[in-house]
C-alpha cells in the first residue's frame, strides 16, 4: 500500500510538470498581456516598458524555468490582479472562504441528497420516487446562477429576510450554500438511488431479511454500507470541485473567494495566478483520485491496490 | 500626524472602530465653528454652496446649525451625522495610485486625492490643490498651491510632490498605461522613451515649495482640464520613495491629499473612506463615511432594490430589461437619471485594404444604416442617432449640420455600391464585423446593422464578438476588417474625440484611416488660443472625417444611473445642459449628502 501511494505521488509530480508546461505555453499563446488597453491601444514603447516591468521581455523558456525554480521554493510570484500581496497570500486568504463555502455545500448536499436517494431507491417506482427524481433533475439541470438570482429575488427583494450578498455574518452564508448545493445534492441523490436499487435486490439483502432482521437494520447494515461504494467514485472529484469554488456563485453573492480568480486570471492575463490556480486544481483532483482509490480498498476488501493484486 | 479632536490615527487599518459615534462627538466639538474657505477662482465659478440656498428661513433661531466632523456646515435638509453614510457598489482596485496605472485604479480614488484643479459638473476646472493658476501663452503654466495643504499623514503638500508625481508618470520604469494623456508636456516623449534621462529637461519645475510650473510643447488652451482630471492627482513623494510602487495597495500607506481618506480596505470585501480631518481645501465633504462594497455588476441592481447600496453609478449595469422595468415602475422611475453620454458608437474599417479602401464602399455603408429605426427598436431608450463623432452637448458639436453627410439614403447607398463595382452587393466579399467583448444591447445592435446591410446592400457580414485583449491586440495591428466600437471622452475638448481618436500615427493612430487635411486641421486647431477659430477648425476637421468616412457614426448611448431620492447635492443636480449625472471624473462625492427622510 505504501509503495503504491509513493508511486502514485511520483506520478502526481509528473502530472503537475506536464500541466505546468501546457498551461504556460497556452497562456502565453493568447494575445494580450497583463496591461489594460482600454480606449487607446498602447504604443509599442509603453508595451515594451510594461513587459519589462513584469519580466515578460525574456524568452519563454527562461521565464518558465525561473517560474518553476521559484515555485519549487514555494514562491509563486505576485498576482498581477492584487500587487500588494503574494500569490500564496492571495490564495490563502480567498481559499479559506471558498473552502468554507465548499464544506457547507458538501454537508448540505449530503444531508439532502443522501436521504433523498435512499427514499427514492427504497420506494422505487412510487410517487415518492418520482417526486425525488423531479426534484433532483431540477437541481441538476438548473444552472446555479439561475437558482442564485431566484433566491435573491425571493429572500432579499420580496421577503427582505436575507442580504443579497457579502461574507461578514452567517446570514450571508445561507443563499450561496443553497445555490451551490443544488447540483451536488441532485448528483448524490441520483447516484445513491441507483446504488440502493441495485443492492436492495441483491441476494445478501434477501438473506438478511430472511434471517429476520428488521427493516432499519437491513437498510443501514446491509444496503447502505454496500450502496455507498459507488458514491466514492463521484465523491472525490466532487469535493475537489466544490472546494475550489464557483465563479457564478461567488460573483453573484459577492463572496470574496478563490473561485472567481480561475476566470478573472485568464481574462486579466494574470500569469502567476493562472499557473497557481491550474496547478492547485490539478493537484487537488489528483489527490482526490488517490484518496478515493485508497478508500476503495478500505471499504471493500476485495479491491486491492497496485502490485498486490497479482 | 495632525492631531484632531477625534483621536484619529493614521494607522486606521488596525482596530479603528465606531467612528460614527466618534464623528458625532467630533461634530459637537466643532459646533458653530464654521468657516467657508474661499478661493480665488482662476477659471469659471467654483461650485455653489448648496447650504446657502437650502437654508430654511423658518428654522427656529435656537436651532444650532449642523456641522460635520471636518467643520463643514451641513445643508438645512441634511439628516443627522450618524446617517451621513453612502454605500456604492463597485469593483475592487489593484491600486488607488492612478499615476501608476489608470486602468488598475478605480473610483473613489478621486476623493482621496486632489489634483491641481477639480472639474465641475459643467466640465469647468476650478481650484483644487492649486489656489489659482496663470499662463500668458498657453505653454508655460504656473500653479500656486494652497500652502496649508497637508497629506493625510500631516506632511505638507508641496510643488516637489507634483514634480515627482508627473515625472513618475512619464518615467519608462513606471510604464504608465495612460501616458498618451501627458505627452504634451515638454520633453515628455523623449523622457518616457528613454531618449533623455535628465528630468531637468522635462517641462516640470518647482519654482519654490508652493509654485509648480508646467511647460507644454505647444500652447494647450485646455491644459487646466488635463491637470484637473482625476488621473492627474499627485502621489506623496515621501511615501513612494520609502515604500515603493506598492504604497497604494495597503491602507496603512495609502496617504492622500483629498477630502476623504482610506479608513479600511478589506480586500475582496470593501473599502471605507472617512473625512480626512487634515483637509482644509475648497472641496470638504459632507458625508462622514463613504463605503464601497466590492462586487461585480450582476450584484448591483438587486442590492440596490434591497436597500444595501444607495446608488448605481457604473454605466451599463442596468440591462435593457432592467431599464424597461425601472422606467415603468412608479417608485424606481423617480430614482433613475438618464443622459446622453459623451460617447459615440461607430463603425470603422480596415481602409488600407479592399474593399474598404474604396471611399464609395465606405460611403455606401454610411448611408445604409437606418439609425432612427435602430434607436427606436433594438436600442429603445438606450441611444440617439449619431451623425458626428462629437456627441450632443460636447464643445464643437454640430451633429445637425453634418446630418446630411452620412444620412440613411437607400438609393444613394445602392448607387454608390454599384459605382464601386458591386451592384446589389454582387461580388462583395463576406466581411467580419468584430465586437469587443460586447454585451447584449451592442450585440443586438450589431445584428440589426448586419441585417440592414444584407437587406439594403446585399452584403454578407459575419459578426465576431472577441475577448477584450484579443481585440485590442488586433486593433493595434490594424488587423480588424470592420468593427462596431465606441469611444468615450477623456476630457471635454474636441482635441480628445477628434484628434486623439482619428489623427494618424504617431499622435493618434487608433485606426488606419489617414487623411492629411484632417491631420493638418486638428494639428492647427489644438494649440489655438482663439476659441472661435479653434472651434471652426475642429468643425471643419470633423466634416472631413465624416465625408471621407473615417468611420460610420451610429449612435450616442443614453446612460442610466440610479440613486435614492434622499441622496442630494449640488454636484449631482442638473448642470447647465440639464444633465443629472454622477460623473466619477468630476468627483461629486464631496458635495453629496443624505437628506432627512
Amino acid at each position: 500500500m505504501l509503495r503504491y501511494v509513493l508511486i502514485r505521488l511520483v506520478g502526481l509530480a509528473g502530472v503537475l510538470l506536464v500541466v505546468s508546461i501546457v498551461t504556460f505555453l497556452l497562456m502565453h499563446s493568447i494575445p494580450g498581456g497583463p496591461f489594460d488597453e482600454g480606449q487607446m491601444p498602447l504604443s509599442e514603447e509603453t508595451r515594451a516598458a510594461i513587459a519589462r516591468k513584469y519580466n515578460l521581455d525574456k524568452p519563454l523558456h527562461e521565464q518558465y524555468l525561473s517560474y518553476m525554480g521559484a515555485a519549487l521554493r514555494l514562491d509563486f510570484g505576485i498576482p498581477f490582479q492584487s500587487p500588494g500581496e503574494t500569490v500564496t497570500e492571495l490564495i490563502g486568504r480567498t481559499w479559506l472562504v471558498t473552502a468554507h463555502l465548499g464544506m457547507m455545500t458538501i454537508a448540505l448536499a449530503i444531508i439532502v441528497g443522501l436521504p433523498l436517494g435512499i427514499i427514492a431507491g427504497v420506494k422505487q417506482n412510487t410517487w415518492i420516487d418520482y417526486l425525488a427524481t423531479v426534484f433532483s433533475l431540477f437541481g441538476f439541470i438548473t444552472p446555479h446562477f439561475v437558482i442564485a438570482i431566484g433566491l435573491i429575488l425571493v429572500f432579499s427583494n420580496v421577503l427582505g429576510w436575507l442580504p443579497t450578498g457579502g461574507w461578514d455574518e452567517p446570514r450571508q452564508w445561507i443563499m450561496p450554500t443553497l445555490a451551490y448545493a443544488a447540483a451536488p445534492s441532485a448528483i448524490i441523490a441520483r447516484f445513491t438511488r441507483a446504488s440502493v436499487v441495485e443492492v436492495i435486490n441483491a441476494d445478501f439483502v434477501r438473506t438478511a431479511r430472511a434471517k429476520g432482521l428488521g427493516e432499519p437494520a437491513v437498510l443501514l447494515g446491509h444496503v447502505l454500507k454496500n450502496a455507498l461504494i459507488p458514491m466514492l467514485t463521484i465523491a472525490g472529484p466532487l469535493v475537489a470541485d466544490l472546494v475550489t469554488g464557483s465563479f457564478f456563485v461567488e460573483t453573484i453573492f459577492r463572496v470574496p473567494g478563490l473561485g472567481k480568480y480561475f476566470t478573472t486570471s485568464i481574462f486579466g492575463r494574470d500569469y502567476p495566478m493562472i499557473m497557481a490556480c491550474t496547478l492547485l486544481w490539478a493537484a487537488l483532483i489528483a489527490f482526490a483520485f488517490l484518496i478515493t482509490d485508497i478508500l476503495y480498498s478500505v471499504v471493500d476488501p476485495r479491491i486491492t491496490l497496485g502490485r498486490e493484486k497479482t | 500626524m495632525k492631531s484632531t479632536g477625534q483621536g484619529d490615527t493614521s494607522s486606521g487599518f488596525l482596530g479603528r472602530r465606531a467612528t460614527r459615534r466618534d464623528l458625532l462627538r467630533g461634530s459637537l466639538v466643532g459646533l458653530g465653528a464654521v468657516s467657508l474657505t474661499t478661493t480665488i477662482g482662476c477659471s469659471a465659478e467654483p461650485p455653489a454652496a448648496p447650504s446657502k440656498q437650502a437654508t430654511a428661513p423658518a428654522a427656529p433661531a435656537a436651532t444650532a446649525k449642523l456641522v460635520n466632523s471636518n467643520g463643514k456646515e451641513m445643508p438645512a435638509d441634511a439628516a443627522v451625522l450618524d446617517k451621513q453614510v453612502v454605500h456604492v457598489f463597485g469593483r475592487d482596485s489593484k491600486y488607488y495610485d492612478i499615476g501608476y496605472s489608470q486602468y488598475d485604479s478605480t473610483w473613489p480614488q478621486e476623493t482621496m486625492f486632489e489634483s491641481l484643479g477639480r472639474l465641475t459638473k459643467d466640465h469647468v476646472a476650478v481650484p483644487g490643490a492649486a489656489e489659482r493658476w496663470e499662463s500668458s501663452d498657453g505653454k508655460v503654466w504656473r500653479f500656486f498651491l494652497r500652502k496649508s495643504a497637508k497629506w493625510s499623514d500631516g506632511t505638507p503638500v508641496t510643488a516637489h510632490d507634483f514634480v515627482f508625481s508627473y515625472l513618475r508618470r512619464l518615467s519608462p520604469k513606471t510604464a504608465y498605461d495612460f501616458l498618451w494623456f501627458y505627452t504634451d508636456i515638454k520633453g515628455a516623449k523623449d523622457f518616457s522613451s528613454g531618449k533623455i534621462d535628465d528630468p531637468s529637461k522635462v517641462g516640470l519645475r518647482a519654482l519654490d515649495d508652493y509654485t509648480f510650473e508646467m511647460e507644454t510643447e505647444t500652447p494647450i488652451p485646455y491644459w487646466p482640464l488635463i491637470v484637473s482630471f482625476r488621473t492627474s492627482s499627485p502621489c506623496p513623494k515621501h511615501i513612494v520613495e520609502k515604500v515603493g510602487n506598492e504604497w497604494s495597495t495597503n491602507v496603512a500607506t495609502l496617504i492622500g491629499n483629498g477630502p476623504y481618506k482610506a479608513d479600511k480596505w478589506e480586500k475582496g470585501k470593501r473599502l471605507e473612506l472617512v473625512l480626512n480631518p487634515g483637509y482644509d481645501g475648497p472641496h470638504k465633504g459632507y458625508l462622514e463615511r463613504f463605503i464601497k462594497p466590492f462586487g461585480e455588476w450582476q450584484a448591483f441592481f438587486p442590492a440596490y432594490e434591497a436597500g444595501e447600496n444607495e446608488a448605481i453609478i457604473d454605466i451599463a449595469v442596468l440591462s435593457a430589461g432592467d431599464i424597461a422595468r425601472v422606467l415603468s415602475d412608479p417608485k424606481l422611475s423617480k430614482e433613475v437619471h438618464k443622459y446622453v453620454d459623451f460617447l459615440t458608437w461607430y463603425l470603422f474599417f480596415q481602409v488600407k485594404k479592399p474593399p474598404f479602401d474604396n471611399i464609395k464602399v465606405r460611403q455606401a455603408f454610411s448611408h445604409a444604416i437606418d439609425r432612427g429605426a435602430l434607436c427606436n427598436t433594438v436600442l429603445k431608450d438606450q441611444g440617439v442617432p449619431a451623425y458626428s463623432m462629437l456627441p450632443p452637448g460636447f464643445p464643437g458639436y454640430q451633429g445637425d449640420a453634418l446630418k446630411g453627410i452620412q444620412n440613411f439614403d437607400l438609393a444613394q447607398a445602392k448607387r454608390l455600391l454599384a459605382e464601386a463595382g458591386y451592384p446589389d452587393g454582387k461580388g462583395f466579399p463576406t466581411v467580419e464585423m468584430w465586437l469587443r467583448n460586447a454585451q447584449t444591447a451592442v450585440k443586438m445592435a450589431a445584428e440589426s446593422i448586419q441585417g440592414m446591410y444584407k437587406e439594403n446592400l446585399g452584403v454578407n457580414i459575419v459578426i465576431k464578438n472577441q475577448e477584450q485583449k484579443i481585440y485590442m491586440d488586433a486593433m493595434r495591428k490594424y488587423e480588424i476588417p470592420m468593427s462596431l466600437i465606441s469611444y468615450q471622452y477623456d476630457y471635454v475638448d474636441p482635441s480628445n474625440m477628434l484628434g486623439g481618436v482619428w489623427h494618424s500615427m504617431p499622435t493618434g493612430g487608433r485606426h488606419d484611416w489617414q487623411n492629411a487635411t484632417f491631420d493638418n486641421l486638428v494639428d492647427e486647431a489644438k494649440g489655438l488660443m482663439d476659441a472661435k477659430k479653434r472651434t471652426d477648425l475642429y468643425q471643419e476637421a470633423e466634416r472631413v472625417l465624416v465625408t471621407d468616412v473615417g468611420g460610420v457614426m451610429v449612435w450616442h448611448p443614453i446612460m442610466y444611473q440610479m440613486w435614492k431620492p434622499y441622496i442630494r447635492g449640488e454636484s449631482i443636480s442638473a448642470n447647465k445642459a440639464g444633465v443629472e449625472a454622477w460623473t466619477v471624473g468630476n468627483n461629486p462625492v464631496p458635495y453629496i449628502y443624505i437628506a432627512k427622510q
